[in-house]
């Protein structure tokens, strides 16, 4: 296969999907949180995949993915990654949506997400490689309740109030009842035109994250068992509708770990999030080695909360040690038990 | 067993206040109706807002609601991270809680989110006694 072509394919692709926009997804976390596993900042130190540019943005309260570099490695070695927001798992809860727009503490709480993934190690399968990450979400203007806004709280309210219907018959005191979720007919809708709303306007979002990484040796999780440290730490910034249906994501990244130099990185993304599929397209420089890496990924919807998530993209660098450049092809069976 | 609350015929007017937790959305209908013919003598389309509570005075004066039910149904629904929370309805006479007895408190979990078009109904009642 003739990589050298691959670059220009992911973008000629990402630019002619740009243009095929489909209505958005309907499902709860499409629309609130765009957040996606391959950007977990476990998954990313564990350099499953090569995307190096997250996204800013609100979190989902959990997210499982499960990843296999069968391309690679004609193996299955499959590896977890688990994201979720601890505030909210844990307990924590809010008065109303009021204290989410009024109190910014509890808003960046309840989308900060902790993550963890392990892979085997690719060298040594006995080891396992392991990842753990948190991201913050500092805002995120295309939060559809994050703004003193009313009107979409009282659309649904409304909507809620008039599909509800109160039984009077008489000699009847009615008793206390919980039914079986239903569907409220206009409620999609409602959510359907404030999205379409807000991914028409300009806006932006910001998240900063931390991720470390090491390998057990023998997959045993002892203090002495853990070498080949590696920690990252990064500040996202993403602005939303650059232009018709793309979003602009920028990132500042620091690495350190045992044995290795300082480095910092620098990168830019462009991203498009569609009903059936998205993709996105990169590029990092380095300021240590002063070398570009650029990738891109596509993400396909399968079927009911399933996806496959294909990522490929040359790189510079192996764990912050320069190599020759290659390329590097990873594809990840995302489950996201939260969508529809 | 069936709700009851007690009020004071001779007493000032009657409030239905709708409240629900952890930011969750609640709409609801309610319909005050003669025990005795079961004929509909007021009705409200109620929801929580960005407060997650609404009140709502009824019209008639307390004496003619003596004897009268209210009977609601309420569908709740999630619009952030959270997906649990407590749906109450309580009942005021001039601003003072009239206990219902049981009280009329509902805990609600696994609240599917609000962009799935889906949501969560209960219902229940009470009659007006003096």
């Amino acid at each position: 296969m003739n990589y050298k072509i691959l670059p220009a394919v992911c973008l000629f692709v990402f630019i002619s999907n740009l243009n095929a926009q489909t209505s958005p997804d309907t499902t709860a976390y499409q629309y609130i949180l765009d957040y996606q596993v391959p950007t977990s900042p476990a998954f990313g130190i564990l350099g499953i995949s090569p995307q190096q540019v997250v996204r800013a943005g609100a979190a989902k309260p959990f997210v499982a993915g499960v990843f296999t570099d069968y391309l690679k490695t004609q193996k299955l070695n499959p590896g977890i990654a688990i994201d979720f927001s601890p505030y909210i798992l844990l307990g924590g809860g809010l008065k109303n949506i009021k204290e989410y727009q009024e109190r910014p503490e509890k808003r960046i709480l309840a989308n900060t997400m902790l993550s963890f993934a392990t892979i085997k190690n690719s060298i040594d399968s006995a080891n396992m490689d392991i990842g753990l990450g948190v991201r913050i979400t500092l805002f995120d203007s295309h939060d559809l309740f994050s703004n003193n806004n009313s009107a979409i709280t009282n659309s649904i309210g409304t909507s809620l109030a008039n599909a509800s219907n109160a039984v009077a018959r008489r000699n009847v005191i009615p008793e206390d009842g919980i039914g079986e979720v239903t569907v409220v007919p206009g409620l999609k809708e409602i959510y359907e035109e404030a999205y379409k709303k807000v991914r028409d306007t300009k806006g932006s979002a910001a998240s900063v994250g931390f991720a470390y990484k090491t390998t057990a040796h023998n997959s045993i999780l002892t203090k002495d068992s853990l070498t080949n440290n590696l920690y990252k730490v990064w500040l996202s910034f993403s602005r939303y509708n650059i232009f018709p249906g793309a979003d602009l994501m920028t990132i500042v990244q620091g690495k350190f770990g045992d044995g290795l130099q300082a480095e910092w990185n620098m990168g830019a993304a462009l991203a498009s999030v569609n009903k059936a599929s998205n993709m996105g397209a990169e590029m990092v420089y380095n300021f240590r080695t002063k070398a570009w890496d650029y990738g891109a990924n596509f993400e396909i919807k399968i079927a009911r909360k399933f996806s496959y998530i294909v990522t490929l993209g040359k790189k510079s660098t192996i764990n912050g040690i320069p190599v020759k450049d290659f390329f590097s092809i990873n594809s990840n069976f995302r489950i996201n038990f939260f969508s529809n | 067993m069936p709700r009851t609350c007690k009020i004071d015929p001779t007493g000032g007017k009657i409030t239905i206040k709708l409240s629900v937790t952890n930011a969750l959305i609640s709409g609801g209908d309610f319909k005050i109706y003669g025990f005795s013919d079961g004929i509909v003598t007021e009705q409200y389309k109620l929801q929580t807002g960005n407060t997650g509570t609404v009140e709502k005075d009824l019209v008639q004066t307390a004496a003619k609601l003596v004897d009268q039910v209210v009977s609601w149904e309420v569908s709740s629904c999630a619009p952030l991270v959270t997906n649990s929370g407590i749906v109450t309805i309580e009942i005021y006479q001039n601003g003072q809680l009239c206990p219902s007895l049981p009280t009329a408190n509902y805990t609600l979990s696994n609240v599917p989110n609000c962009a799935s078009g889906t949501a969560l109904p209960l219902h229940g009642g009470l009659l007006f006694t003096k």
